[in-house]
Formats: structure tokens, sequence, C-alpha cells
């Protein structure tokens, strides 16, 4: 018999945490890949503040990763 | 015809197409309040969520689930600000350019869809003014649409304030060009 007791439901609230934290992390990198396509279409200046407030959702993106896994 | 303080205040902005000589007279942009339903409906659903995230009531007793409806509550929030950012990203990006060549219309939906129309002003058959919808009879928006001869395509400058302007620079511009 295949021993399924690690299977237990802290464990199973730590994957399904883990996949959503993934599935924010690579909907971010979709967004920041469009953002880098919009800007090559023409120069705007408020590139950098954007680029900033990216970086603020990357880091919380990362965080909830990060919280999934401890 | 567009005053040299516009063509200072655009002097900055390069678009790829753009030629050394050609110059940026005007960059217009749908109007905000067109995108007003969907920042109201986000503000809701974030408000919504955070109260759930907040009350201790609606969290049963067992920790483990508690922190978890938590964690998913406050990853939702985190995905609404990400999805949000996207959509305002596509309402700034997406403008109307006159340039003293061309109209261009940069159009950007979803995730990775684009749009890029460009028109010569030496194209241009006539200008037309629209004022259609009760939320630009309100705030005083038009869609001008240029339409261009052959097979050319048409550009729609869709929900601007100051349509008649954009109208009689457009006019204007074409009326130079072909005189030329």
């Amino acid at each position: 018999m295949i021993d399924l007791s690690f299977l237990t439901l802290d464990f199973l609230f730590k994957i399904f945490k883990v996949v959503i934290s993934l599935v924010n992390i690579i909907f971010f990198a979709l967004v920041f890949r469009n953002l880098i396509d919009r800007q090559a279409s023409y120069n705007s200046i408020m590139y950098v503040p954007f680029l900033v407030i990216m970086g603020c959702l990357g880091l919380f993106s990362v965080l909830f990763l990060l919280s999934a896994l401890i | 015809m567009p005053r040299p303080k516009d063509i200072e205040q655009h002097k900055k902005l390069i678009f790829y197409l753009q030629h050394e000589e050609e110059k940026v007279l005007k960059i217009l942009r749908r109007s905000l309040v067109i995108e007003l339903p969907w920042v109201f409906l986000s503000i809701i659903m974030v408000t919504v969520l955070l109260l759930i995230g907040s009350n201790e009531t609606v969290i049963m007793d067992n920790p483990e689930l508690s922190g978890f409806i938590k964690y998913i509550v406050y990853s939702l929030v985190l995905f609404i600000a990400i999805y949000d950012f996207n959509r305002f990203l596509n309402w700034f990006y997406s403008v109307n350019i006159i340039s003293s060549e061309r109209l261009l219309d940069f159009e950007f939906k979803e995730l990775g869809i684009k749009n890029i129309v460009e028109c010569q002003l030496k194209n241009i058959q006539s200008v037309t003014l629209k004022n259609e919808g009760f939320l630009s009879f309100i705030f005083g928006l038009s869609t001008v649409q240029v339409l261009t001869s052959g097979d050319n395509p048409n550009i729609d400058f869709e929900f601007i304030a100051g349509g008649n302007q954009i109208q009689d620079l457009i006019s204007d511009l074409a009326r130079e060009i072909n005189k030329k």
C-alpha cells in the first residue's frame, strides 16, 4: 500500500497556496511583458513610475509565494 | 492649426514609425470617464474581499482553515490589483497621435493584443464628428471618424474631449498637405 499519511489538510492547503501564488507570479510576468511591449510602440514619460508600480506588485507576488512556502 | 506650445509639449514623444523631421502635434486619449465603470467595480470587489478577510466572525474556529481563507482572499486582492493595473496600462497606452505627416491609432486591448493603424494625411477624404451615447452627451465627449481613400484603413478617435477642435485640426492639416 502507498503511504498517503503526508496528505494532511495542512499539506493540501500549502500546495494550494503555492499554486495560487504561482498563478499570480505568471500573470504578473505577462503584464510586465505587456508593459515593455507597449513602451516599445512609443516612449511614454510615465514608464519609470509604471516600472516602480510593477516592481511593488512583483514584490508582493514573491512575498506571497514565500509565505506559502514557509 | 497646432500651436507652437503643443508642438513643444510633445517634443519628447517618439513613436517607432517616426521620421526625423516629423513632429507630433497632438496626442489624444479616450476620456477616463469611459473607464469609470470597471474602476468602481474593482473598488467594490476589493472592499468586499478586504472586509471578508478582516471579519473574524466569517472565519471558522479552525486556525488552519482561517489562515488559508485569509491567504486566498489577499491573493485575490493582489490578482485584481495586477489585472486593474493592466487595464489602466491598456487605457494609458491606447492613444491617437496626430503628427505633421500622418494619423496613428495605437490600440491595446487584453494581454498581447495590439492594433496599430497608420494613415497618411494626404489620403484623408473626410472627417466626421459624432456624439453618441449618454456618457458622451453628459461629459461632452465625441468620436472623430477619419475616412480615407482607397484601401487605406479608416481611423476612429473614440470618446475624446474637444472633438470640434480635433476635426478642425485634421481638416486643416489634410488641406495643407493636399495643397503642396
